[in-house]
């Protein structure tokens, strides 16, 4: 398999007048018939995938259908969250990965693609001297998986 | 779809030239390229209902006045 490179996104900080670089992915998530593109952040900080309850509409899910769970920042702050499989294709590739995805109200940003559901299914590789960032697919025969979640 | 558009994923992908303070906590809908906010609003469903563009790349834009820790 070969590596994919993207380029990272610029983003202004205000306050600091200074400019931060962000690993952001094309992404289309499904859900049935539905479907939904944005731009994503890899972050290998978050311990699963998580999204704007936003989107939920737009793709049709009834969050109070799916599993509820708490989830903390970084700060220890807890909100409630929703679990629900949802299919994520990403730009540069064909195949459609289904995954558990957390659904958050009152998430600042829309998506975070974070250890359990994409990291587990692409290997990932941070070059920002470079300005880039890569993908790899990770072999389908996943080794010493204590994840208790059923994909 | 990713399938269905151009492929501009190796363009330079600047958000500070195209995003600003008004857009801050809002959802915006930019093009393919990265050159031009389509439409913005508080209320996601509304600006799909809104945006024409199937190529549209959507996002959530946090206030730019803190660092994140997502």
């Amino acid at each position: 398999m070969a590596w994919t490179e993207y380029p990272y996104s610029n983003v202004w900080h205000g306050e600091q007048d200074f400019v931060i670089k962000q690993p952001r992915i094309e992404i289309d998530i499904f859900k049935g018939n539905k479907s939904f593109h944005q731009s994503a952040i890899v972050d290998s900080g978050s311990d699963l995938i998580l999204l704007s309850a936003d989107i939920a509409p737009v793709l049709g899910i009834n969050l109070l259908g799916c599993k509820s769970m708490s989830v903390r920042g970084i700060t220890g702050s807890r909100v409630d969250g929703y679990l629900c499989e949802i299919g994520v294709r990403v730009e540069k590739f064909e195949e459609i990965v289904h995954v558990l995805a957390v659904f958050v109200e009152d998430l600042h940003t829309n998506m975070l693609l974070g250890q359990h559901g994409f990291f587990r299914h692409f290997r990932i590789k941070f070059e920002q001297d470079r300005n880039m960032f890569a993908l790899e697919r990770a072999p389908r025969n996943i080794v010493n998986d204590p994840i208790a979640f059923e994909e | 779809m990713i399938q269905n558009k151009k492929d501009t994923s190796d363009v330079s992908r600047d958000l500070t030239k195209i995003l600003n303070k008004s857009h801050e906590n809002k959802w915006v809908a930019l093009n393919s390229d990265y050159t031009e906010v389509l439409g913005s609003s508080g209320n996601l469903m509304e600006l799909t209902q809104q945006i024409l563009d199937k190529n549209a790349v959507y996002m959530k834009i946090p206030p730019a006045d803190s660092v994140y820790a997502f």
